[in-house]
């Protein structure tokens, strides 16, 4: 085992070995994140940066309640445990139990060659895409990060659960900004694996392609139009879907799928994955935050609901098997959330979808579509980066546009299309997928 | 913890770079969430970490750890980095001069909240959340948040700035959640401050509002859709500011744009002569406050638009450098993991001579919007959803409308601003900003009720 592997585990275990006989149960999360990122702002190179942060997590529980800490220092387990068994006398009742002993799920993430890849490696990922946008349009600003880094994750539980883990990571993110007078363009891609084996070409030529579609704007009438959703702006047609598998939304009732794992709730062609198994996935892991071992996970497969995203406290409550979705944020406590996210493709080739659109719009980007509530389906956002369609072909960009529709409805009854072809975006990997029943309003 | 003085003294004088920085923070964070009866999350983190940021040859390079031993050793490492980019620069960063500082900047008075036991917090919180869950009818939930952070950070440069802050910071948020057959509605209460754990106390009347308006927006009809004369509260009003023009004040988004350079010229007109907006780090208890930035500056209050014109922007010691204007104590980080980028601190905007009567009484059909779920922009284009709304028809608030989203373009929004209100008010959320990846930053946004023609409220599609 790696030295930083065996340090990590070493001092979970030294945490658990103080708190064990103070404690009913107890579990350990520790975490150590390297990362290499280098940045061009506007065209210019602006600088390198390694950031290397440790994260301990110390779950207790005293006479049925639970407490947390966290800290960034290694080393100091007797400070960390004092104010777990501090917050445990005011805790909530804890309910549920920590992992047990289990084998993690054998998964490909750590690409030794990534973490000694030398900045000038970055340097001309960075370069080439800040070259290809401006021989395209010398005015464009380009901004890239380009970084590359390694997560070490550690769970030990009193109930026996031990494991070890690292990913390696690399990520590009590209933003191209052009504003003509008071026309503001933003044109962005951003992909994150578990090794640099991203399509920089596609990556560039995607920058190019959304900066020539939107070299002129072209009006748009209120109306109901089909409209094809990019894999890039998915999480606005979808962010309703994973609201409501999310378990704490499910188990508070919030979810309007509450009651109804196993019957069809979506067209029965779309088919969600959660799969923290997938070769070098930027989200990618043996075992969750709480010690879980993952698995391919459908949540939605063929339409029918097929699983919730749970951790440990809301399989509890529902009384059902935690999932090996749990993940941790800064504040230490775990909650459920997706990986890598699959969505399954379809059968038609993207440019016969577009072909096939006698008018529409192409949406890369929505603003404001995460506010309001997602557990009634309803998405309403400003048009921030979409494309007018007219006879197959793409004529210029919409702004100034609302787009709404209710995502249950139009995942339910108004999908007309999805694509072969799937591309990257952040940790997810998504068709083109058209749909009908959205309204668009303008002011005019 | 004993202060690193020496070690940071000693660590910005290692040779072969223009400047070095480094910042030391030492933070205690509390968080206590109830959700539903279920108290949530009662927990205490220590953050501890050092930034090290150094210009070499004109080129940034930066390391964050959770550790501070091996110091000198991460400094060269952060030099080594920027080095390596020489070969590849098309410009030369460099900073705006600033005389060296050297200050020891304690808490603002008040009540600290390290000094109030967990179990009182709690407390606390709990009565609220029993009060949201007793209201009854289809209130059935609720969730109520806190936090509290007490950071020590030191800050070191090679230019002989040396300077100690102790900093509070604290918020949260009350939420009743409505539900009746599958559709969910939900109203919060949010206070925050810089200085004291007082806020906490004495919201119960808010609370029992948010309870009804929860309650009434499930019976509330959609907003209709169109372009309408619109009332902004207080608080609302502050985060269009924050939103719509704020983020356009800073000068990272303007410095390197000649196009936006143009836009954004000093004395074009944005507004009418009644709007004035400012950006400021120097009212205490504003979760914006802020005695120095973490480039070492000393914050002031900076003006952004005066009568309609623009006067100022927001700056780093790179961005006024560039730009040649003077830095003006807006370069911040949220915490050690990250370098400080220009950022905004409690944006205003100034009182005007209208009240409320005034502003409703010709409007034929409009929209009274309250409170705001959180906003988004890009550029020209800017979107956020209101709390809550109400129709106004005839000069007078009707009934409760839900889902009213306020969207449109920047520049033309500004200009339709028609009245301002005398209303001043001074009033700090639990939310934060978030750009570049840094997420939230403390900030606040005080103003008074505004009103704006032409505004463009999305809600239910074929309205008018």
């Amino acid at each position: 085992m790696p030295r930083k592997d065996q340090d990590l585990l070493d001092e979970c275990e030294r945490v658990l070995t103080q708190a064990r006989g103070r404690t009913e149960a107890c579990e350990v999360y520790a975490v150590n994140r390297t990362r290499t990122p280098v940045r061009f702002e506007d065209s210019r190179l602006k600088g390198a940066e390694t950031t290397d942060h440790n994260r301990i997590v110390l779950r207790v529980v005293v006479g049925g309640r639970l407490g947390l800490a966290t800290t960034t220092q290694t080393g100091e387990p007797a400070d960390l445990l004092e104010k777990a068994l501090a917050n445990a006398t005011f805790g909530g009742p804890c309910g549920f139990d920590f992992a047990p002993p289990a084998t993690p799920t054998p998964v490909d993430m750590f690409s030794p060659d990534v973490p000694d890849y030398p900045l000038e490696f970055l340097l001309g990922i960075g370069q080439e895409i800040v070259d290809t946008v401006r021989d395209y349009d010398p005015r464009v600003l380009v901004s890239v990060e380009a970084a590359h880094g390694t997560v070490t994750t550690a769970v030990a539980t009193s109930t026996g659960f031990r494991g070890v883990q690292a990913r390696t990571e690399f990520s590009l993110s590209g933003w191209a900004e052009l504003t003509e007078g008071q026309n503001f363009l933003h044109v962005g891609r951003f992909v994150q694996s578990g090794r640099p084996d991203i399509d920089r070409e596609r990556f560039q030529a995607g920058l190019v392609n959304s900066l020539r579609a939107a070299r002129r704007n072209v009006p748009v009438r209120n109306g109901r139009y089909p409209v094809i959703f990019t894999p890039y702006a998915l999480a606005d047609l979808l962010g309703p879907v994973l609201a409501s598998v999310n378990g704490q939304a499910v188990e508070r009732g919030f979810s309007p799928w509450r009651q109804r794992l196993g019957e069809a709730v979506l067209d029965e062609r779309l088919s969600i994955y959660d799969d923290a198994t997938m070769s070098f996935g930027a989200q990618s892991a043996g075992f969750d935050d709480e010690g879980i071992p993952t698995r391919r996970l459908a949540i939605i497969d063929h339409g029918r609901l097929a699983s919730f995203l749970l951790d440990l406290r809301s399989a509890a409550a529902l009384a059902l098997a935690p999932t090996g979705t749990a993940q941790r944020g800064l504040a230490g406590a775990p909650a459920p959330g997706v990986s890598n996210l699959l969505v399954a493709p379809g059968d038609v080739p993207a440019e016969r979808m577009l072909a096939s659109l006698q008018s529409g719009l192409v949406i890369e980007r929505l603003q404001g579509a995460w506010a309001g509530n997602p557990y009634s389906g309803d998405v309403a956002g400003n048009v921030d980066l979409g494309f007018w369609v007219e006879n197959g072909e793409i004529t210029g960009r919409v702004k100034d546009a609302i787009l709404s529709f209710n995502a249950f409805e139009v995942l339910r009854h108004g999908v007309m299309a999805i694509s072969a072809e799937t591309d990257r975006f952040a940790a997810w990997t998504a068709p083109w997928i058209l749909v009908d029943g959205a309204a668009v309003s303008t002011k005019a | 913890m004993l202060s690193p003085e020496s070690l940071l003294k000693e660590a910005v004088r290692r040779p072969g770079a223009e400047y070095i920085e480094i910042r030391v923070e030492n933070s205690e964070i509390t968080r206590i969430e109830f959700r539903g009866p279920r108290l949530d999350l009662v927990s205490q983190s220590a953050e501890f970490g050092v930034a090290i940021r150094v210009l070499v040859d004109g080129a940034w390079g930066f390391v964050s750890s959770s550790r501070l031993d091996d110091l000198e050793k991460k400094v060269d490492l952060a030099i080594a980095q920027a080095r390596s980019l020489a070969s590849r620069l098309t410009e030369k960063v460099t900073l705006a001069p600033v005389a060296p500082v050297r200050a020891k900047v304690p808490r603002l008075p008040g009540e600290d909240p390290r000094s109030v036991p967990l179990e009182t917090k709690k407390n606390l919180l709990e009565d609220y959340n029993r009060q949201i869950l007793g209201f009854g009818h289809h209130v059935k939930s609720s969730q109520v948040r806190y936090f509290d952070k007490a950071t020590q950070l030191w800050l070191a440069t090679s230019a002989g700035t040396y300077i100690e802050q102790e900093k509070i910071d604290l918020g949260g948020s009350l939420t009743a959640i409505a539900t009746r057959d599958g559709e969910t509605q939900m109203r919060s209460v949010g206070f925050g401050s810089s200085a004291d754990f007082g806020v906490v106390r004495g919201h119960a009347a808010e609370v029992a509002r948010a309870c009804e308006v929860a309650e009434a927006l499930l019976d509330a009809p959609m907003a209709e859709g169109g372009e309408y004369t619109v009332i902004l509260d207080p608080w609302l009003a502050g985060v269009f500011a924050h939103e719509a023009f704020g983020h356009l004040s800073e000068a990272d988004s303007v410095y390197q744009n000649e196009n936006l350079k143009e836009i954004m010229r000093m004395g074009a007109v944005f507004g009418p002569p009644i709007l004035t907006i400012y950006d400021s780090g120097r009212e205490p208890g504003a979760r914006g406050y802020l005695a120095y930035d973490d480039e070492g500056i000393p914050t002031g209050r900076q003006n952004l638009i005066c009568q309609g014109r623009l006067v100022g922007r927001l700056h780093s010691r790179e961005t006024a450098a560039k730009m040649g204007e003077p830095p003006t104590g807006n370069a911040r980080a949220i915490d050690y993991r990250f370098p400080p980028i220009v950022r905004m601190r409690n944006t205003c905007i100034e009182p005007g001579d209208a009240s409320f009567e005034d502003m409703i009484k010709d409007i034929e059909d409009g929209f009274y919007c309250r409170g705001s779920y959180g906003g988004e922009t890009s550029g020209e284009m800017f979107t956020f959803v209101a709390a809550e709304a109400y129709r106004i028809r005839h000069g007078e608030l009707t009934g409760l409308v839900k889902n009213a989203t306020l969207t449109g373009n920047v520049f033309a929004t500004l200009k339709n601003i028609d009245m301002i209100g005398k209303d001043f008010t001074v009033f700090d959320g639990a939310g934060g900003c978030g750009k570049g990846g840094q997420m939230p930053l403390p900030v606040s946004h005080w103003a008074p009720h505004i009103r704006i023609k032409k505004a463009v409220i999305s809600g239910q599609a074929g309205g008018k």
